[in-house]
């Protein structure tokens, strides 16, 4: 929390000082906004002991994001998407839907894009698509009571971990320049990620997440 | 600007909102139902130490398992998942054991404890396998005389370990009294019995064929009509048809009074939340794969009448939750790597060990006991009980459901 409120005080600072650039080659932007991190999830099955198709799913999360952007040129940009952690319910599936949830867990996608932005850097509506690479950074992952029943009940609790992974990304988004200094933007951003969450009971689950990232945001031009 | 800056601002501080409102807490405890206890009515496969005395006791048996200290049976398992008091058994005892050099016990009462659950236990009848009231039916057949040595040896062949199995019907009323007649919607009940009704009708129908006051005899037992048990006491063929059909509706009718007890002595005294596991597949065990055709055949039917029985008799009354044990055995058996198990055919616990005084029971098996190899991963501890972890595969198949139902 303290950092949300620490980087949206670093872009209001920015804000104040800036003087007025075009969206064109060397210029940096920066801009703040929400993510909807939505997984698309494709689960396998945990492994044994289990009932057959013993599976999970993933709820989204709307978090507060940020992005800085820069211009190579007037039309390649680099952009690096700043989470500050998702955090997510895995819940019973398959044989096990209804269980409730069987985790909780928090990601930081730390993504860097190549983008390409069509259109002349002073116009008003600036498309864009993009390609890059996600580090998924899974922490704080905590198995609940409901796991614990499932795989080791009135015994000793059962924890879970997912695997950090890097996944391509992919990204289509629009611009839209309000003045000289002050844009929206929004995007879409998809990242074909794979994890396995691994039980200290020794069960292992594997789950595509392919992750849909719906954000809209306000930025500035430096 | 300064406007776009407070719109910013504005939208920030929702995000930030909704970022901390959304999915907190609510995952340290699974008991939100609020019980307080677990109270657990039935058989071997729910008891907790009802036998452990005596001979048993020293042995390290106690629960019809692979006893160690660290084994659990389901209803243990489930009442831990809980956080529920560790339950107890409400009865403990052996009084009268026919085995030479075999200690015993007097029957004890524990009013305070919830699991009244004992090994044997019929859903009716007293006439159990290895009873008391079957090793008195015998010393009464011989006239009523202890002393008979004919008389003895007979009883102690016939129920030589002289089990109180109390039946359920008994065990719910004992818990009516010790608490003062009703329940106060807290308790977890859990029922889980008809595989004593299943040995005893069976035993009739093997008896059957022979005739005579053996037939009788087995067919009083398992509880038939005078009717049938005229029948079975000429022999033969139409004997054996007739015991056949005895035991596939005294199944039924075991189901039906099992369904009758728990609506009248238990969701009518107050009770919420009660859990009935159906009877397993028993001809799947290893006793079952001692049947002939004919036998697993009728087996079969039997176990169906009995649950399909309860499962229709228990439909849609609130506060029942039927789980399906019969088909997730079942399950287990067909596809055993599935569940990491190891053996689903040859009981772990060995027939031959000398450190097993009832030669090959999960009464006094122990890990001392077991045959050669890794067991830890068996289904079954003897011909019919589970091993610990069979236990635990149950506990977690319950556990589901549980969940699944909101009884969490």
């Amino acid at each position: 929390m303290k950092t949300k409120f620490q980087l949206m005080a670093l872009t209001v600072a920015l804000a104040a000082s800036g003087g007025a650039f075009a969206q064109k080659a060397g210029s940096f932007s920066a801009q703040i906004g929400a993510t909807n991190l939505a997984p698309s999830v494709s689960s396998g099955n945990l492994t044994a002991p289990s009932l057959p198709n013993s599976q999970a799913t993933v709820n989204s999360d709307t978090e507060l994001t940020g992005a800085v952007n820069y211009m190579l040129t007037d039309n390649v940009a680099l952009s690096v998407p700043l989470g500050f952690g998702f955090k997510h319910d895995v819940s019973g599936a398959g044989a096990i839907a209804g269980a409730g949830t069987l985790a909780t867990t928090k990601v930081i996608p730390i993504t860097l894009i190549a983008q390409y932005r069509f259109l002349a850097p002073d116009a008003t509506f600036r498309p864009y698509a993009g390609v890059g690479v996600t580090y998924a950074r899974f922490y704080d992952t905590n198995g609940t009571a409901v796991l614990t029943g499932l795989t080791n009940p009135g015994g000793a609790a059962t924890t879970i971990s997912f695997q950090s992974k890097w996944a391509p990304t992919i990204q289509l988004g629009l611009t839209y320049n309000l003045n000289e200094k002050w844009y929206l933007d929004a995007s879409y951003t998809k990242t074909f990620l794979k994890t396995t969450g691994t039980l200290s009971t020794g069960q292992t689950l594997d789950m595509r997440l392919d992750p849909n990232s719906y954000t809209v945001a306000m930025g500035y031009k430096f | 600007m300064k406007r776009w800056m407070r719109a910013l601002a504005a939208v920030s501080v929702a995000v930030i909102l909704a970022s901390c409102g959304g999915g907190g807490g609510g995952v340290a405890g699974s008991n939100s139902t609020g019980f307080t206890q677990m109270v657990v009515f039935g058989d071997s496969l729910s008891d907790i130490g009802t036998y452990k005395v005596g001979t048993i006791a020293a042995v390290g048996g106690g629960k019809w398992t692979v006893n160690s200290p660290t084994a659990k049976n389901w209803t243990e398992l489930i009442a831990a998942q809980y956080d529920l008091p560790t339950p107890c058994p409400a009865q403990t005892g052996l009084p009268h054991v026919l085995f030479a050099g075999f200690v015993g016990a007097p029957v004890q009462n524990f009013p305070d404890c919830r699991n009244y659950a004992q090994g044997s236990a019929r859903v009716t009848s007293n006439f159990s396998p290895s009873s008391l009231a079957v090793q008195q039916a015998v010393y009464q057949a011989y006239g009523g005389s202890a002393g008979d040595p004919a008389a003895t040896q007979a009883a102690a062949s016939a129920a030589g370990l002289g089990l109180m199995a109390v039946p359920v019907v008994t065990q719910m009323n004992t818990h009516l009294s010790n608490v003062g007649g009703s329940y106060d919607g807290k308790e977890l009940v859990a029922v889980m019995a008809g595989g004593n009704d299943f040995f005893m009708n069976l035993n009739g129908v093997s008896a059957a064929a022979a005739g005579g006051n053996g037939a009788a005899a087995a067919a009083q037992f398992a509880g038939w009509s005078p009717a049938v048990q005229t029948a079975v006491f000429a022999g033969g063929a139409a004997a054996a048809n007739a015991a056949a059909n005895a035991a596939v509706a005294g199944m039924a009718q075991a189901a039906t009074e099992l369904a009758t007890d728990i609506k009248t002595l238990v969701l009518a005294k107050g009770a919420t939340h009660v859990l009935v596991v159906n009877l397993p597949d028993v001809t799947q065990t290893p006793f079952g794969d001692t049947f002939d055709a004919p036998t697993k055949s009728l087996g079969t039917s039997m176990i169906t009448a009995f649950n399909s029985t309860l499962q229709t008799d228990l439909a849609g009354v609130p506060g029942v939750l039927v789980v399906d044990a019969y088909t997730q055995g079942q399950d287990q058996t067909a596809h055993p790597a599935q569940y990491s198990l190891t053996n689903v055919t040859t009981p772990a616990c060995s027939t031959t060990s000398p450190a097993n005084p009832l030669a090959g029971s999960s009464l006094a098996c122990t890990a001392a006991s077991t045959i050669p190899g890794d067991t830890s991963h068996y289904q079954y501890a003897d011909t019919v009980h589970p091993t610990p972890y069979g236990y635990q595969l149950l506990a977690k198949y319950v556990t589901l459901k549980l969940l699944a139902a909101g009884w969490q």
